[in-house]
């Protein structure tokens, strides 16, 4: 077994275990069994996993090692532990989506996302805690409680797409696969400090996944670095060409020269609509001065305020949510918990006409958007107002006590992808959101990469506080 | 449009939540009814929003 990082130092990336798996300095058995003694470790705090699929996993580990030595490398993902958020479907585990009312349902046939990622040679290690039917505010209730922020345990790990972040953020996977309808994959990597990137719908087949508002409803990928966003990204995309990469089995290229590249930034959402931290608005600064040194030219975009484009979004997701669970919720309403039971019933109040005005509407700003494109290549905003929250003020109706910054590139489906910026006053990680025009997923990737190349503020798990804990970070070939 | 300052103003908000989600087939108790009430208040000033930028089928 390879010698381990020392404390302090920076944790393997996706991409570096992959090139240690490539050059054959590791095996997937070996990676596997870390992976799975770090769940044993960690998650009885975290609660990031609902099922472990842990003899799955070490199956595919002996025949990802088996193939790699007979030199069929299927590619970056080969060997490398991942994840599903549990509304996505994998062949004969359960998809609970955190609620009562699928306790009992085992999907036969795998998601596309799924399959693409076994084809790639991952190791699926299991399904991830969610919210409920990934909505709403975390649920207590079975079939288990809400993930707990690896970087203070009594924090709010985000949602919906909690167990993802938190797992990729405490070193237990090197990937996951979430949904994000309002923010669902961005939010809780802002609040882990992981990165989160929702690409546009069209380029990822969604057939196997729980759905909650059609119009709005988006699969991203989440990982420690953009790196590894990337290399996921890739694996699952429709097309399979997202990130410039010549071959799909290769490692992505992704181009660090920001040269020229015009920033425009939405500063009015996170200083005037809706206000964030002082450290928050401190530590998007600092991201924008490491742009302007990588040669980015910078400067203010003036959209809707954004409460409207939240207005917009939230009247779209809640009537359709409301329809899409009508059926559940005159027969069999006790199955769900408090939580998401009360936040379906407010779709109920929204008239056919206003559901329509706000779909117009959407479409309305999304053209905004597409125009502000035409004077700049990337937008920066915020995704969240500060630092974690606890999560014991995170009531079942935070929801609508503030405007989402992840939603309106939901609204006008955007690319868009959240990074780690800095760290809080807590030692709590901030984020900064980046967005692109559309199929600009290859120039978000690329910007997120050199960013995190040039200031990744990053330098150890969260938890990494004492030999054992830095001794689970990663593996080096030394 | 604040329409639940008071007990009654609440009351019969409730009860007419509590009837249209009863024409659906939904059945709610009056305690959960009050509570909604107050929480499609918000709901109800998004509408607003949105209904403010609507537009004319046609613009002159």
């Amino acid at each position: 077994m390879s010698a381990v990082l020392g404390l302090g130092e920076p944790p393997l990336s996706l991409a570096d275990t992959a090139r240690l798996i490539r050059a054959g300095v590791v095996s997937p058995e070996e990676v596997v069994e870390r992976a799975l003694q770090r769940i044993q470790d960690l998650d009885p705090a975290l609660h990031a996993f609902v099922t472990l699929a842990a003899d799955g996993a070490r199956q595919a580990a002996r025949t990802a090692r088996d193939e790699i030595r007979a030199g069929r490398w299927r590619g970056p993902l080969h060997g490398i532990p991942v994840g599903l958020k549990d509304v996505i479907d994998m062949a004969d585990v359960p998809t609970m989506a955190q609620s009562r009312q699928l306790a009992h349902h085992v999907p036969r046939q795998d998601a596309t996302v799924t399959r693409r990622l076994k084809d790639a040679g991952a190791l699926l290690a299991g399904k991830l805690t969610t919210h409920e039917f990934a909505f709403g505010a975390p649920s207590w209730g079975p079939p288990g409680p809400p993930a707990r922020n690896p970087w203070d345990h009594a924090r709010f790990a985000g949602g919906s797409s909690s167990g993802a972040a938190v797992a990729i953020a405490s070193g237990m996977l090197f990937g996951a696969i979430g949904t994000d309808t309002a923010g669902s994959v961005r939010s809780p990597a802002a609040l882990c400090g992981v990165a989160g990137f929702k690409p546009g719908r069209q380029h990822i087949d969604r057939c196997g996944i729980l759905r909650l508002a059609g119009s709005l409803d988006a699969v991203g990928v989440l990982a420690w670095t953009v790196e590894d966003c990337a290399i996921l990204y890739e694996a699952i995309a429709a097309h399979r060409q997202a990130t410039g990469s010549a071959r799909p089995d290769a490692f992505p290229m992704l181009d660090r020269d920001l040269r020229g590249l015009r920033i425009g930034v939405i500063r009015h959402f996170y200083t005037k609509d809706a206000p964030i931290s002082d450290d928050g608005q401190t530590a998007i600064e600092d991201a924008l001065e490491v742009f302007r040194s990588l040669g980015c030219r910078v400067q203010d975009v003036t959209l809707a305020p954004l409460p409207e484009w939240n207005a917009t979004g939230m009247l779209m997701l809640l009537a359709e949510a409301f329809a899409l669970h009508e059926p559940w919720l005159r027969g069999s309403d006790h199955l769900y918990g408090e939580s998401l039971r009360d936040a379906l019933l407010l779709g109920a109040t929204i008239t056919a006409a206003d559901y329509l005005h706000a779909c117009d509407h959407g479409r309305r700003l999304a053209a905004t958007l597409d125009a502000a494109f035409d004077r700049v290549d990337l937008l920066v905003t915020a995704i969240q107002p500060g630092e974690a929250p606890a999560l014991a003020n995170i009531g079942k109706w935070s929801f609508l006590e503030r405007p989402s910054y992840g939603i309106p590139f939901n609204v006008s489906d955007h690319p868009a992808l959240s990074i780690c910026c800095g760290m809080g006053r807590r030692g709590l990680p901030l984020a900064v959101q980046l967005v692109a025009a559309r199929n600009g997923e290859n120039t978000l990737l690329r910007a997120g990469h050199a960013y995190e190349l040039a200031a990744d503020p990053r330098d150890r798990r969260p938890g990494a506080s004492n030999p054992v804990d830095a001794a689970c970070n990663g593996i080096n070939p030394a | 449009m604040n329409d639940r300052d008071t007990p009654a103003e609440l009351s019969a908000a409730a009860r007419r939540l509590s009837e249209m989600l009863a024409t659906r087939g939904i059945a709610i108790s009056v305690a959960r009814a009050e509570e909604l009430a107050l929480a499609t208040e918000r709901v109800e000033r998004m509408a607003t929003t949105v209904r403010a930028a609507a537009r004319p089928p046609v613009e002159p």
